[in-house]
C-alpha cells in the first residue's frame, strides 16, 4: 500500500497556504519518520488504509517521444501480492508479478525470468500492500536530509535505507505532505539504472489518495503511467497465481 | 505500487533498432512549408544529439561549431524535404550509424507502400548481392513473381525499370564512402524493386548462359508481417525455418529471420523447441538488418545454461549489459535445457545492428562460429524522438562493446570462416556459406564422437 502511494507517487496540489522559508535550518528539519507519518495522514490516515482489501487499477503506459503507447492493468492485495500486465503494440504482453515469495517477469523479448537481486527486492517492496502502515518492516532508516526543490516544488528530501541495504531518496511536498517523487537506482535485466520518478494527480479513492500520474525518466527516456480507474476490491487469489512458465523455472507447482 | 517495473523493464531493454533501409519512402505532400517551424525542428534535432550522444566528443566533431555553420542553411530551407537534407547532412558529419530523419508520413503510416486506394506494399520475391561489379540473384522464393518469370540464382540484374545498376553503383560509390557499397546497392535496389501490389516492374537481366533478357514482373503482396513500433517506420518482418542435414547425415535446424522484431519471437522460440534434438543449429542472419536489441537477451538465452554477458551498451551515463537469459522453459511450459550443441551464425555485409550484437557477442564468448562475410558495422543502440514538425529523429545513444572489448561500430563482425559468394556457385545451386557451416557442425560432432565424451566445455562468463 505504501509503495503504491509512495515511491510512485506524490503531489501536485496547491501550495502556498503556509510560507516556506527559502533556506531551512538543518535543526528545523522534521525527522524522517515524521515526514512519512505526515504522508500517511495526507493520503487518508491509517484507518482508511486498513479498510482497503485490495486494488484493481486500469490505465495506460506511454513513451510520448517515441510514440509508444500501451494498456496496463494492475492488481494488488495484502499483504504483499501484485500482478501487472502491460500490452504494447509491436511488443506484446509483458507480465510481472510477486506472490509474497516469487518475483517473476514474462516478457516475450526476454523469455521467462525469476527475478533476483535488486530487481526482486524492489518488486517485493512495491508489492507490499501494507508498507504504509508498517514502514519499519521494509526500512531500517528514514532520514530527512534537506529541503530541496523537486520538480519545481519545495520538498523534504528523505533518505530511505531498506532492509536489503539499498539507499535512495524520496521527496515529500512541504505544503501537502504528499510524495512528489524519488531518485533511485532501478534494477533492470541490463543492470542498474539511475531513475527519477515524479508522481502527481493525487485523487481520493475510497478514502485514500492515490497518484493517477507517474513519470519516470531514465537514460534519457521518459515513461508515463496514467491511471484511468481504480477499484477497491478483494482480489481473487487466482490473479496472483504464478504462471506455468515460472513454475517450471522454480520447480513449484 | 505504481512504478510498474514490468512495463518499464520492457522499455529499458529495447534500445537497439535499425533505420538502415527499413522501408521505402514515398514522396510526401502536405501543407505549405513553415520556415519558423523548420528552424525549430533543426534546433531540436541538434539539441537532442547534443544532450544524448554517448560520446561527449561527438566522434571528434565540434558539434557546437557545426550547428553554427549549418543553421543558416536550415533557416533558408524552403521545403520539408530540403530541411531534412540539411539535418541529414549535419548528422552524417558524425560518421556513425543510426542517425537519420524519418519523414512524418513514414512515422505515421503502417504500410508506406499503400496507395490512396488501399493497395499494399508489394515485392518480387527475390534477393541478391553485389558480387564484384554485378548484382547477382542469390535466392528466388518459390511461387513468387520472380520464380514465375523464371529468374534463378546466379542471374545478373542489370537494370530495374530501365535504370542501370552500373550507374547506381557509380553514384553510390561517389556519394558515400562510409558504408560498404555492397550494402548500399543492395538496399537501394530493394527500394527500386518494391512498390504497390499489382504494379509492373521491368528487369533487365543476364541469365545463366549470359543471355540478355527483358522481364516484366507484377508485384505480389509482400508476405512479410508489417510491424509498427511507436513512431518508427514500419518493419516488414519475416521468419523461416527448415531442417537440413550435413554431408554425414546429421540433422541440422536452420532458423532465418530478417528483423529482430518481437512478433517473430514466438516462431523463433518454437523453432528452437523443435531443434533441441538436432546435431547443430544454423542461425542465418544474412540480410538481417537489426531491430529491437532486447530480443537478443531472449534468443541468445537459448544457447546458454548460465547468464552470459554478450557485451556492454556504453551510454553517456552508464554501462548496461546484454546478458543472455537462459531459456529453461519450452513454449509449452515444460522444463528444458538450453541448446548446448554447435551453433553456426551466417552473416554478410547486409547483416546489421542487432544482428551484429548477437553474432559478435556470441562469437566473443566462443559460443558460435561465424561464417560468411564481414557485417555492416552499424552497431549503435538508438532511440527516436518526435521533432516539432512531426518528423522523427533517430539517434544513437550508446555504443556496443563485446565481452572481449571489441567495438563493432565501423568494424563489423569478422567471420571466423570468410566464405565469398561466387556467381558460379549460385548458378550451380550451391550455398557455400551454408555448406561451410554444415561441414563445421559435422567436424565438431565427429570430434566429439572420436573423443567418446561430452562436448568440450565452453567458456561462459557472468
Amino acid at each position: 500500500m505504501w509503495s503504491l502511494l509512495r515511491t510512485s507517487g506524490a503531489v501536485a496540489l496547491a501550495l502556498g497556504t503556509l510560507p516556506v522559508p527559502a533556506v531551512a535550518q538543518a535543526d528545523a528539519l522534521p525527522k524522517g519518520r515524521a515526514v512519512i507519518q505526515r504522508f500517511i495522514d495526507a493520503v487518508g490516515g491509517e484507518a482508511a488504509l486498513k479498510r482497503q482489501a485490495g486494488r484493481h487499477v486500469v490505465g495506460t503506459f506511454d513513451v510520448p517521444a517515441q510514440g509508444i503507447s500501451g494498456d496496463l492493468e494492475l492488481y494488488q492485495a495484502p499483504p504483499d501480492r501484485m500482478a501487472v500486465t502491460v500490452t504494447i503494440p509491436g511488443i506484446g504482453t509483458v507480465r510481472t508479478g510477486y506472490n509474497g515469495t516469487v518475483a517473476w517477469n514474462l516478457n516475450p523479448m526476454l523469455g521467462p525470468r525469476v527475478l533476483d537481486g535488486l530487481e526482486r527486492a524492489q518488486l517485493a517492496q512495491e508489492a507490499d500492500f501494507e508498507s504504509g502502515l508498517y514502514p519499519e518492516r521494509l526500512f531500517t532508516a528514514l532520514e530527512t536530509e534537506a529541503e530541496e526543490e523537486f520538480d519545481g516544488v519545495p520538498c523534504y528530501r528523505v533518505k530511505v535505507t531498506t532492509v536489503d541495504g539499498e539507499s535512495y531518496v524520496e521527496f515529500f511536498d512541504k505544503s501537502t505532505g504528499l510524495q512528489r517523487g524519488s531518485r533511485r537506482t532501478q534494477g533492470s535485466p541490463m543492470g542498474d539504472i539511475e531513475a527519477v520518478s515524479v508522481v502527481s494527480d493525487w485523487r481520493d479513492v475510497g478514502g485514500v489518495k492515490i497518484p493517477f500520474k507517474s513519470v519516470q525518466r531514465a537514460m534519457g527516456i521518459e515513461q508515463v503511467v496514467t491511471i484511468a480507474t481504480v477499484e477497491t476490491m478483494a482480489v481473487p487469489d487466482s490473479v496472483f497465481a504464478v504462471p506455468a512458465e515460472i513454475q517450471a523455472l522454480t520447480g513449484q507447482q | 505500487m505504481l512504478r510498474l517495473s514490468g512495463a518499464r523493464r520492457a522499455l529499458l531493454t529495447m534500445t537497439t533498432a535499425t533505420a538502415l533501409g527499413a522501408c521505402a519512402a514515398r514522396a510526401p505532400s502536405g501543407p505549405p512549408y513553415d520556415a519558423a517551424l523548420g528552424l525549430q525542428t533543426f534546433d531540436a534535432a541538434w539539441r537532442i544529439v547534443y544532450e544524448t550522444h554517448f560520446d561527449t566528443t561527438f566522434n571528434g566533431v565540434d558539434w557546437v561549431a557545426l550547428r553554427d555553420s549549418v543553421r543558416p542553411h536550415a533557416a533558408s530551407a524552403t521545403s520539408a524535404s530540403a530541411l531534412r537534407g540539411v539535418i541529414t547532412n549535419m548528422l552524417d558529419r558524425l560518421g556513425q550509424s543510426h542517425f537519420a530523419i524519418f519523414p512524418k508520413e513514414l512515422a505515421d503510416t503502417l504500410d508506406p507502400g499503400a496507395d490512396s486506394g488501399g493497395a499494399r506494399t508489394g515485392d518480387l520475391g527475390l534477393d541478391f548481392r553485389l558480387i564484384g561489379e554485378e548484382l547477382v540473384v542469390t535466392s528466388v522464393e518459390a511461387g513468387s513473381p520472380a520464380d514465375a518469370a523464371g529468374v534463378r540464382p546466379g542471374w545478373v540484374i542489370e537494370a530495374v525499370n530501365g535504370r542501370s545498376v552500373a550507374d547506381l553503383l557509380e553514384r553510390l560509390r561517389a556519394r558515400n564512402a562510409r558504408w560498404p557499397v555492397g550494402f548500399l546497392v543492395w538496399s537501394a535496389a530493394h527500394g527500386r524493386l518494391g512498390g504497390t501490389v499489382g504494379t509492373a516492374c521491368s528487369l533487365t537481366v543476364r541469365d545463366g548462359a549470359d543471355r540478355a533478357r527483358e522481364l516484366v514482373l507484377t508485384r505480389r503482396q509482400d508476405p512479410s508481417e508489417p510491424v509498427k513500433f511507436g513512431s518508427l517506420p514500419t518493419f516488414f518482418a519475416r521468419f523461416a525455418s527448415h531442417d537440413t542435414a550435413t554431408a554425414a547425415g546429421r540433422p541440422v535446424s536452420v532458423i532465418w529471420f530478417n528483423f529482430w522484431m518481437v512478433p517473430l519471437i514466438r516462431q523463433v522460440d518454437s523453432a528452437m523447441d523443435a531443434a533441441r534434438a538436432a546435431d547443430g543449429i544454423v542461425m542465418d542472419l544474412r540480410g538481417n538488418r537489426g531491430g529491437l536489441g532486447g530480443m537478443i537477451v531472449g534468443v541468445s538465452g537459448h544457447f546458454f545454461d548460465t547468464r552470459a554477458t554478450l557485451g556492454t551498451f556504453r551510454y553517456r551515463q552508464a554501462d548496461l549489459k546484454i546478458v543472455a537469459n537462459p531459456r529453461r522453459v519450452s513454449q509449452r511450459g515444460e522444463r528444458v535445457q538450453p541448446y548446448d550443441g554447435p551453433v553456426a551464425v551466417l552473416v554478410d555485409e547486409a547483416s546489421a545492428s542487432a544482428s551484429e550484437v548477437f553474432a559478435g557477442g556470441m562469437q566473443a564468448l566462443e559460443r558460435v562460429r561465424v561464417f560468411g562475410a564481414t557485417t555492416l558495422g552499424g552497431v549503435l543502440p538508438a532511440v527516436w524522438d518526435r521533432l516539432p514538425n512531426g518528423d522523427v529523429l533517430y539517434h544513437a545513444i550508446a555504443e556496443f562493446i563485446t565481452s572481449t572489448g571489441v567495438v563493432l561500430e565501423g568494424r563489423g563482425v569478422v567471420p571466423d570462416d570468410a566464405v565469398p559468394l561466387t556467381r558460379g556457385d549460385l548458378l550451380a545451386g550451391r550455398d557455400r556459406v551454408m555448406d561451410a557451416a554444415l561441414a563445421w557442425i559435422d567436424a565438431v560432432r565427429a570430434k566429439e564422437a572420436r573423443a567418446g565424451s561430452e562436448p568440450e566445455p565452453r567458456m561462459e562468463k557472468e
